[in-house]
């Protein structure tokens, strides 16, 4: 008895080290924030020109510019292996949208502090991504920084 | 020898790639400091004109800081040609801004290179810095001169 006790420790150890092995999911993407932030924007912008017609050229070329960086990150991270939330339905990780800005400068404000939170969010992943990731995230950035420059700064 | 090497970043220390790559922006950012001075010609007053002067000290700093970089690195840095060609005559003001947004485009370029051809990150630093400052500059010159949209998604993307 006292050898089959001693045997059964070892199996339901190695068995509990199998499983958690097994069970541990990838870590996710740490572009996954960027795409969030990328699609927010994009959202939020493209509703700023609706609510604001005089201003839809203006809005809209924010709302150009995030789009072509959420499809940016959304292809490296595919690249990479990971999972893209879904474009058909709202993301997960998407918050309810904000309840539209009462007025232009309110939405210019919104958007502007959004983007210069995005340039910091891209600008901090540079000097640890992989090569190939640098270039992206450097353009990212810079991008979300031209956006606040042709927002009238 | 190794004595004389008293910069920051150690000597000899960045793989050729990537000295290449700092070779190129430091060309970009030549080119940058010939195009401004052209364009003081035509662009004499007003916030262009603060902006042009901005722009002009801006570059000829990170001329210096990536010379002294690359003399860092133990490379000898490459020295500027005595005249760059531009594409289109700079003959007005909205010419001089079309030139300048189109040097710093390409200095975006250069500067994204180098973030791809560096795992050092305080070189990732103080590419991305120039990278984003050419780009803003850009978009300020692009809407100067009337060019539709001012802001590029993607600045540094060659293409």
């Amino acid at each position: 008895m006292g050898g089959l006790t001693a045997l059964a420790v070892p199996v339901v150890g190695a068995l509990a080290a199998g499983c958690t092995t097994k069970v541990t999911p990838p870590a996710p993407d740490e572009l996954l924030p960027l795409l969030a932030s990328a699609k927010k924007d994009s959202a939020d912008a493209t509703a700023a020109a609706t609510a604001f017609p005089s201003d839809a050229p203006t809005f809209s070329v924010v709302a150009a510019v995030r789009s072509t960086h959420a499809s940016a990150l959304a292809k490296e991270i595919t690249r990479a292996g990971g999972t893209v939330p879904g474009s058909a339905g709202p993301s997960a990780t998407t918050t309810a949208p904000q309840a539209p800005a009462s007025s232009e400068a309110d939405a210019y404000s919104a958007l502007q502090a959004s983007l210069r939170a995005a340039q910091r969010q891209a600008a901090a992943l540079v000097p640890t991504v992989p090569t190939y990731r640098a270039g992206l995230l450097g353009s990212v950035s810079a991008g979300c920084a031209s956006v606040v420059e042709a927002l009238g700064g | 020898m190794s004595g004389r090497m008293k910069q920051d970043t150690p000597a000899g220390s960045l793989p050729a790639d990537t000295v290449s790559a700092v070779q190129d922006a430091l060309a970009a950012e030549y080119t940058l400091i010939w195009v401004y001075g052209l364009c003081t010609a035509f662009i004499t007053g007003g916030a262009d004109a603060a902006r042009l002067n901005a722009g002009m000290t801006e570059h000829q700093a990170r001329r210096d800081a990536t010379q002294r970089l690359l003399t860092g690195a133990g490379a000898v840095p490459q020295t500027a040609a005595p005249a760059y060609v531009v594409p289109q005559p700079v003959t007005n003001t909205t010419s001089a801004a079309t030139a300048l947004a189109l040097a710093e485009s390409e200095a975006t370029v250069a500067w994204r290179a180098v973030l791809e051809h560096t795992d050092d990150a305080d070189l990732r630093k103080t590419a991305l810095a120039a990278l984003t400052d050419s780009a803003v500059r850009q978009t300020h010159w692009r809407r100067s001169s009337g060019q539709s949209p001012s802001s590029v998604a993607m600045p540094g993307l060659p293409g």
